[in-house]
């Protein structure tokens, strides 16, 4: 494996709060064109993990490549380039409308000749380009931020729960996206809860407890494989 | 840079939040000196620039701090942090978007101390706009990044008060002695020094805020 497949080297990551440990060494590394499963029960420090890769988090110590290039700090301005986050949150600003949101974030990632129409036709809300993004619903407003995310065509895809608030036309449309964003050679990683979403969508999986991969699986099983693994490694735990 | 500002000017002109609250708290200010004060002594400009920069500090306070608010509803302060841009560069922007809301106030806010106050025999030279400008370029510039570290605190009402008042005495200070130079007609040597302390103070917070905001957008 070359150092321009490696989408992320993460090494030896620690991260802590107040003297609270929440990543306790953790390494990883994804490859471009693989879809990886971050699974875990509630406080594992998925989203942290995740934050920490975008480049949004300092870790307390450790190390993270992007495609070789270093990710924290201003050193990280290529690599942060190469990734779009999808978290918890829109991460848009509710007093604009979403054609002005797209605006914003094109220009600060310098993409002067993008059609912002085209790319909200793509998620289903041009219909909604000039409304105030405080009015829009859960769904669309994660419609909205799935267009934020891919905005510059990431080579790298962190994704926190994507599927939260979507119907089912939405799950369909990011279930496209992922397809074609890793049919296009791009690296995904994603959170969430429902087992039967990763199987179908990641080519392999981690199971994270108390800030450790508890369980690594380098090859998706299936649903209900995944399932009773899961439940090993949360329920097998000393408590 | 230029988009941070654009985007919160756009924000700010569609709201008003931000400068509305200000301008409320300043009146308020205003009318608890003029009801409060001797009214002979309210007429003189000799009082007129303390006046003015103690409304402007804490109506300021109050604006500096719903700044970064505007970035922490629903996660966009993340989003800032991902893009591939010098983290500094977004510093200068929310000092800039901030630098012009104060100037805005402060422009307000003068002719309507004049007149509430009843204040009179202003002679007013360009000392007055230099000294508001660099007064509020300095206090943009701690005010910014001192917002941005408070905003993702839960006392940040609290916080960032205690963090930048002791910092804005010198400004607030040397901002208050030229603006009343500024208002009673005072030839510009008499607060060269002063002047030149405010310009010091502007340039180093502002290289201060530029160099530190990446370490304040990781948190």
């Amino acid at each position: 494996m070359t150092e321009i497949d490696l989408a992320i080297r993460a090494e030896v990551l620690h991260k802590s709060f107040g003297g609270r440990r929440i990543l306790n060494g953790l390494s990883l590394e994804l490859r471009a064109g693989e879809c990886l499963g971050l699974m875990g029960g509630n406080g594992a420090g998925k989203s942290t993990l995740l934050r920490v890769l975008g480049g949004t988090m300092r870790p307390t110590s450790g190390k993270i490549e992007i495609f070789g290039s270093t990710l924290h700090g201003d050193k990280g301005v290529r690599a942060r380039s190469r990734i779009g986050f999808l978290g918890h949150e829109s991460m848009l600003y509710r007093d604009l409308n979403p054609r002005e949101n797209l605006e914003v974030f094109a220009s600060l990632y310098r993409l002067p000749e993008i059609d912002i129409r085209a790319c909200l036709d793509r998620v289903g809300l041009s219909h909604v380009g000039n409304r105030p993004t405080r009015t829009l619903s859960r769904g669309m407003l994660q419609r909205l931020a799935l267009a934020r995310a891919t905005l510059h065509k990431p080579s790298i895809l962190l994704l926190d729960e994507p599927f939260t608030g979507l119907d089912d036309n939405g799950a369909s449309l990011l279930r496209e996206i992922l397809g074609e964003h890793t049919r296009h050679g791009g690296a995904t990683l994603l959170i969430s809860h429902a087992l039967p979403e990763v199987a179908e969508l990641c080519s392999r999986g981690v199971i994270l407890d108390r800030g450790a991969f508890a369980c690594e699986l380098p090859e998706m099983p299936g649903v209900e494989d995944l399932q009773r693994v899961y439940r090993q490694t949360i329920q097998g735990r000393p408590s | 840079m230029w988009q941070i500002l654009r985007k919160d000017l756009r924000i700010e002109w569609r709201t008003g939040e931000i400068l509305s609250s200000m301008l409320l708290l300043s009146i308020l200010i205003t009318l608890v000196f003029a009801f409060t004060l001797e009214p002979s002594r309210l007429r003189g400009p000799e009082f007129l620039g303390g006046l003015l920069w103690a409304t402007l500090l804490f109506s300021g306070t109050l604006a500096l701090n719903r700044s970064f608010l505007l970035e922490r509803e629903a996660g966009a302060w993340t989003a800032l942090a991902l893009c591939p841009i010098d983290r500094g560069s977004i510093y200068l922007g929310k000092l800039l978007a901030n630098l012009v809301v104060l100037l805005l106030g402060a422009a307000v806010l003068l002719p309507l101390m004049v007149l509430l106050l009843g204040t009179r025999d202003l002679q007013p030279n360009l000392l007055l706009p230099a000294s508001l400008i660099l007064g509020l370029i300095g206090f943009a510039a701690i005010g910014t990044l001192f917002s941005a570290m408070a905003s993702g605190t839960r006392a940040r009402e609290v916080l960032m008060p205690l963090l930048t008042f002791p910092l804005l005495a010198p400004l607030l200070i040397a901002a208050a002695r030229t603006t009343t130079a500024g208002l009673t007609g005072e030839p510009l040597e008499a607060v060269q020094s002063w002047l030149l302390l405010l310009g010091a103070f502007d340039l180093v917070f502002a290289v201060a805020g530029w160099l530190f905001f990446d370490y304040v957008l990781e948190d």
